[in-house]
């Protein structure tokens, strides 16, 4: 369910996408008990090396370590290869 | 008229790069201009004939992103215009996947942000390939380096 103030809205994209079967899905933030991107990606249970993800946070570059906040939009996305 | 310093566009359908550039040329006009063209190989990452290449990309952050270093560099360089086109979708071999056309007043600055510009295509924006060969599919894992 959507626009819930205490969502988040998770996005996976290529590879990761096809590997775990859905590209968005919505999160209550109160089950990331540190509010951490880390911990999103261990409570969705994406298990990749950690230096292969890239972390945006409402379509910004961000990190593993960012502390997430109710309705941003949080992508999880392997290397780029574009170009 | 001001000059439009730059613009980015993603094509989803096939488009021509000359007709581009000709058309973006009538109004950046400057003594300097340098053109990459990057086309679909027609051999996949592990040697197999490609049958298309997939483009996907995170639509909103690709842009910005672009546009953020685009920016930049007009900051820095006042005789600057680029244009950079990147294809998403499938595409078939040979086709263009990128162009990127940059003018300035000298060919030094041409040549340098044109590369710049195609590395941070390859490297610091959301594009993924996927390569489609007569036996299936298959992730692109890393880009190609810069080499001669």
């Amino acid at each position: 369910m959507k626009n819930n103030a205490s969502q988040i809205k998770v996005l996976l994209f290529a590879e990761l996408s096809e590997k775990y079967g859905w590209d968005e899905k919505y999160l209550s933030l109160d089950l990331i008990e540190d509010k951490k991107a880390k911990s999103i990606l261990k409570h969705i249970n994406i298990n990749v090396a950690h230096q292969s993800i890239i972390v945006a946070i409402n379509k910004e570059i961000s990190s593993l370590e960012a502390t997430v906040k109710d309705n941003d939009e949080v992508a999880f996305m392997p290397i780029f290869t574009g170009g | 008229m001001d000059k439009i310093k730059y613009k980015f566009k993603i094509a989803t359908d096939p488009f021509d790069p000359y007709r581009e550039i000709e058309k973006w040329e009538i109004n950046n006009q400057m003594a300097a201009m340098s053109i990459f063209i990057g086309r679909v190989r027609e051999i996949d990452q592990f040697g197999s004939q490609l049958k298309q290449l997939e483009i996907h990309h995170y639509s909103g952050l690709t842009e910005k992103l672009i546009e953020k270093h685009l920016s930049e560099i007009t900051k820095k360089i006042e005789s600057f215009s680029a244009l950079v086109i990147h294809r998403v979708g499938f595409i078939d071999p040979l086709e263009p996947i990128v162009l990127i056309a940059v003018r300035a007043d000298k060919r030094g600055i041409a040549n340098q942000y044109c590369s710049e510009i195609l590395e941070v295509t390859k490297f610091k924006v959301p594009f993924w390939k996927k390569e489609w060969t007569d036996t299936g599919s298959s992730w692109v894992k890393n880009n190609t380096v810069l080499s001669t």
